[in-house]
């Protein structure tokens, strides 16, 4: 047996391994997923040619790789690796807060209905026959507005109980599938769009896109770390959670917003990616445990770890065609997910 | 130090809970609150700290109006120990008695020395603190209803309100919570506040009851002279038999029958 402040000490110590760890890997994935491809680029290339765009310093660089490398790497790998780092960070971190407000582990951004939405505002906008750029914009719009529907909905009293947060978010998931699925049935020309919209996908990955997903990811991922000693204590009830001196209304509420922003910007830019928000969080907390001040962090790295992966995965598989990473996260995700839960089960606590 | 209720009333919107209830409770004295399934003692307790909001009357902490605090001085003034909590995730028991600091702890303050000295203490005082790094999901029910309140002790608080800690409990483990519960009262002179069923336990471990009868005060008084059989009779509908028992030295009910209703 060990001294509180040793095991104090030691606990830190695990998370700081397990962060460096995650990071580590992050950048390692990163560099596999700017490799790999219809042409294969080693590091030291891809290095030389980060090298070469910063200003002044890079002119130096002796260019030794044929000139269409520079805009491979530059303008199609780097801004897919980036946004499917972004998105998988987005859906995982709002997939674990909406475990741990709701205390369900079947909770996440898709279940909740705000995947569902966002595909339904983006199907809309393509049926409208509205020019591409509003369709980010509509599966945005229509994302938050389903988690504020869902919300008022299942407010009873002032409060809001998760039971019935969840049922109404189930049942307007399954509404908004049979509105897309409707629109599906009657769109003939467009279908291919839509479909390819629902399944989720990173193809055509452009700077723009990531510059609608990265501000909003930056700010949100901090701020849903704010907010883990709340999580915490609503682990444990509602009532405690009280007792304890958390207003826990107004934290669902700044929760359930946030859920909204993060995941209309990943639905914004990559169709609905399903799986990810619920699985991330389960594998994360398997192995750092269910405190949120390290799963928030951990989830939001093996998110953005596992996403690029599977979207390395899904771009090279049936090279030079490409899948939708949606196939390849539940394909993949899921055997390894039910490895994990047969295995470890005890540590996750559901 | 003193807590003060007066003339609460509180209804849900289809049934009123609480009516006219008026008591004070003590430091130094463990304070027990009784009556039968339904008779408003749960929601007495979270009216007393401000969970369900009473419709009318005042509770005041050494004449303080306490109805007027904000949620995290209410944190650092009530510990609890509620009737149920969530414990199947693997928190271990070192971090859900450090949640005890979360009123005490500004958004972006960290967990510091001064708060590893009172989670330390009051694992001390619960006898639990061998336990600090096992997984709240592997603990006893004794042991868990401990953690708890060494959660609620965390929090430093002057009021101690506890519902119904050992219902869950074997007799050896009701024994250890209701001795902790007194020596915090008297060693530590919190106004200590239970709901309990058991009313032999009440008996032997509070010095003043409060029993209550479809939301309303019944009697309060020293226990012995709160659960009479006249009491037990009109509130229970049990006869019962009150003797004070020289060996362990308090008075002790022995419940005869179930009075037949017409």
């Amino acid at each position: 047996m060990q001294d509180i402040e040793a095991y104090f000490h030691s606990v830190r110590m695990y998370r700081l391994t397990v962060m460096v760890g995650l990071i580590l890997s992050l950048f390692a994935v990163a560099v596999l997923g700017i490799m790999v491809g219809p042409v294969s680029i080693s590091p030291s290339t891809i290095l030389h040619i980060f090298w070469m765009q910063i200003p002044r310093v890079g002119d130096s660089v002796m260019q030794t790789w044929p000139h269409s490398y520079t805009s491979i790497v530059m303008d199609v790998r780097l801004p897919r690796v980036l946004l499917g780092m972004l998105v998988g960070m987005g859906l995982a971190v709002s997939g674990c807060a909406m475990q741990g407000l709701f205390r369900n582990p079947m909770a996440s951004p898709y279940v909740c209905g705000l995947s569902s939405g966002g595909a339904f505002g983006a199907a809309l906008a393509v049926n409208l026959g509205l020019a591409y750029i509003f369709l980010p914009f509509f599966a945005f719009l229509f994302a938050t507005l389903t988690v504020f529907f869902v919300y008022m909905i299942s407010r009873v009293n002032n409060k809001v109980p998760t039971e019935t947060l969840l049922l109404s978010g189930i049942a307007l998931s399954s509404f908004f599938s049979a509105l897309v699925s409707l629109m599906l049935y009657f769109a003939d020309q467009q279908l291919e769009r839509i479909v390819f919209w629902m399944m989720g996908g990173l193809w055509a990955s452009t700077w723009d896109k990531v510059a609608v997903t990265l501000p909003l990811i930056v700010v949100a991922v901090p701020l849903f770390y704010v907010l883990s000693r709340e999580l915490n204590a609503m682990l444990l009830g509602e009532e405690n959670a009280t007792d304890l001196g958390i207003k826990v209304e107004s934290t669902k509420r700044i929760i359930l917003v946030l859920t909204a922003f993060t995941v209309g910007a990943c639905v914004a830019v990559s169709g609905v990616i399903g799986f990810v928000g619920l699985i991330i969080p389960h594998i994360a907390r398997i192995f750092v445990g269910p405190d949120h001040k390290i799963l928030i962090p951990a989830s939001v790295l093996v998110g953005g770890i596992f996403l690029i992966l599977t979207d390395t995965l899904a771009r090279t598989i049936i090279m030079p065609a490409e899948l939708p990473v949606g196939i390849i996260t539940s394909l993949f995700g899921v055997p390894f997910f039910l490895y994990l839960l047969r295995k470890r089960k005890e540590r996750m606590g559901w | 130090m003193k807590l003060s209720v007066s003339s609460l009333n509180f209804s849900f919107p289809t049934k009123k809970v609480l009516r006219d209830v008026s008591f004070s409770a003590h430091s130094g004295e463990v304070f027990g609150i009784v009556g039968p399934n339904g008779s408003g003692k749960t929601t007495l307790l979270r009216c007393l700290r401000l969970v369900l909001s009473p419709q009318g009357g005042a509770i005041t902490l050494d004449g303080e109006d306490v109805t007027v605090w904000d949620r995290s001085r209410i944190a650092r003034v009530f510990g609890v120990v509620p009737q149920s909590t969530t414990l199947t995730f693997p928190f271990s028991v070192f971090d859900v008695v450090m949640m005890g600091r979360i009123p005490h702890l500004g958004r972006f303050q960290r967990e510091g020395a001064h708060d590893i000295s009172i989670v330390r203490e009051s694992m001390r005082l619960t006898s639990i603190d061998h336990l600090f790094e096992r997984p709240i999901s592997q603990l006893s029910g004794g042991e868990l209803q401990r953690v708890i309140i060494a959660r609620a002790l965390a929090q430093e608080p002057r009021v101690l309100l506890l519902d119904e800690p050992t219902s869950q409990l074997d007799i050896n483990h009701q024994f250890e919570v209701m001795k902790l519960v007194r020596s915090l009262a008297v060693e530590h002179n919190m106004v200590v506040i239970i709901i309990s069923h058991n009313l032999n336990l009440s008996l032997r471990y509070c010095d003043r009851l409060l029993l209550l009868k479809d939301g309303g005060v019944h009697s309060c008084g020293a226990s012995e002279e709160v659960l009479t059989p006249d009491n037990i009779r009109d509130v229970y509908g049990v006869e019962a038999q009150l003797d004070y028992n020289k060996c362990i030295g308090a008075h002790q009910l022995t419940l005869i029958d179930a009075i037949e209703k017409d």
